[in-house]
């Protein structure tokens, strides 16, 4: 009887302190809501691609922007936004369908990152260049470096979908 | 008899053809489209087609056009009083003077069109940790931009070369438009510790960013960039 009393409070004990973690798991604040939700990202997407746009060495990776039957600038920022909302913690998921920007009403399709960069040979140093650059934008919006330490990381991840393709 | 005949396999032939091409043509047209983009194999097809990189493809205008869209944002700030990297200045410099100090540097660089005119110094200099410099010119053979990239350096190089990089353009351009993060005698030893430091003009933007890349230690970039349109 004894024994049964002491497994029955272990039980007890070890089902509160699992409903305890799990709360606090749910009551995390993700990043995207810990920097201000999607103003932010729209922001920090808004001066990556200025950065990236006014280089003469970057902007050609993104030439086909605004010509027929290919992206457009409002399509790659709302794709973009997708993921860096995403990457963030934002309730979204990558690659998917990004209504954000002036997206029409049944959105942007968003390719994944191996499809989105066939064919445009980008090489190591210019996905550096990118990264740097990207995280100095973040970093000018307020984020931390522990922060950034939790996000790049991400986006370094995805080097080997996107370089040499 | 075999005159008919021939005309016949020949209509056939043709037809066949035909159709062929009608169906490659709408095909590689669909491959264009954004759903036939979302296509696996449809990059590696539009390639084996002998669709060449889209990057290589573009004209000056398409740069112009590009970077119009990035100028616009700084187009209500005043504008630099110089634009002076290494011993060139935007805007004015030619690529006769960088070809000649090429020369003098010992500067071994590919050159191409990629929109504008480039040159690409990859691994020829030996200042500390630079991997690549490259110049950017107009149509008319003028400077436009100089990017700096320096990698793979420890964090007391980076330390070193930072201070020397900041205290050039406050020479020539006074304190920043906008600093994040301070250069201490403790940076960069975190991955992902980051600085950014930039110089914001209606004609010209200089930016440097810092950031400690894991596995390849500190990534250094300087972009030197005109925002007029030449």
């Amino acid at each position: 009887m004894k024994k049964m009393i002491l497994v029955s409070m272990f039980v007890i004990v070890g089902l509160a302190m699992s409903g305890a973690h799990a709360q606090d798991e749910s009551t995390e604040q993700s990043l995207f809501d810990k920097y201000g939700g999607y103003p932010t990202i729209k922001t920090v997407v808004n001066q990556a691609a200025t950065a990236l746009l006014a280089d003469p060495i970057t902007a050609p990776f993104f030439v086909v922007i605004g010509k027929p039957g290919h992206d457009s600038v409002d399509r790659l920022l709302s794709c973009l936004d997708l993921q860096f909302s995403t990457v963030f913690g934002g309730p979204y998921t990558y690659p998917s369908v990004s209504h954000f920007r002036s997206a029409p009403t049944q959105g942007y399709a968003c390719e994944d990152m191996k499809t989105a960069h066939t064919g445009l040979k980008i090489t190591e140093a210019a996905f550096d260049r990118f990264v740097t650059i990207v995280a100095g934008v973040l970093k000018k919006n307020g984020v931390s470096d522990a922060d950034i330490n939790t996000v790049a990381p991400v986006i370094v991840g995805l080097k080997g979908q996107i370089v040499g393709q | 008899m075999i005159s008919a005949k021939i005309k016949k396999y020949f209509s056939r032939g043709a037809l066949g053809l035909l159709a062929f091409g009608i169906f490659f043509v709408g095909f590689v047209g669909y491959l264009h489209t954004p759903s036939g983009r979302q296509l696996p194999i449809a990059r590696k097809l539009l390639t084996a087609f002998g669709s060449s990189c889209p990057a290589d493809a573009m004209t000056s205008s398409d740069m112009d056009q590009v970077r119009k869209f990035a100028a616009e944002n700084f187009a209500s700030l005043p504008s630099a009083p110089e634009k002076k990297v290494l011993s060139f200045m935007i805007n004015k410099s030619t690529k006769a003077d960088v070809d000649q100090w090429l020369l003098r540097h010992h500067g071994k660089c590919t050159s191409g069109i990629r929109g504008y005119a480039f040159l690409k110094c990859q691994n020829t200099f030996s200042w500390a940790g630079v991997s690549e410099v490259d110049f950017s010119f107009s149509q008319n053979n003028v400077l436009v931009a100089v990017d700096v990239l320096r990698n793979r350096l420890t964090a007391s190089e980076a330390s070193s070369v930072v201070k020397e990089i900041f205290a050039n353009l406050k020479q020539s351009l006074g304190p920043p438009s906008l600093q994040t993060g301070e250069l201490t005698d403790h940076s960069f030893r975190k991955d992902f510790e980051t600085l950014l430091v930039e110089y914001n003009y209606s004609d010209y933007t200089a930016r440097v960013s810092v950031s400690v890349l894991p596995r390849s230690g500190v990534a250094i970039y300087e972009q030197y960039l005109s925002l007029i349109q030449m």
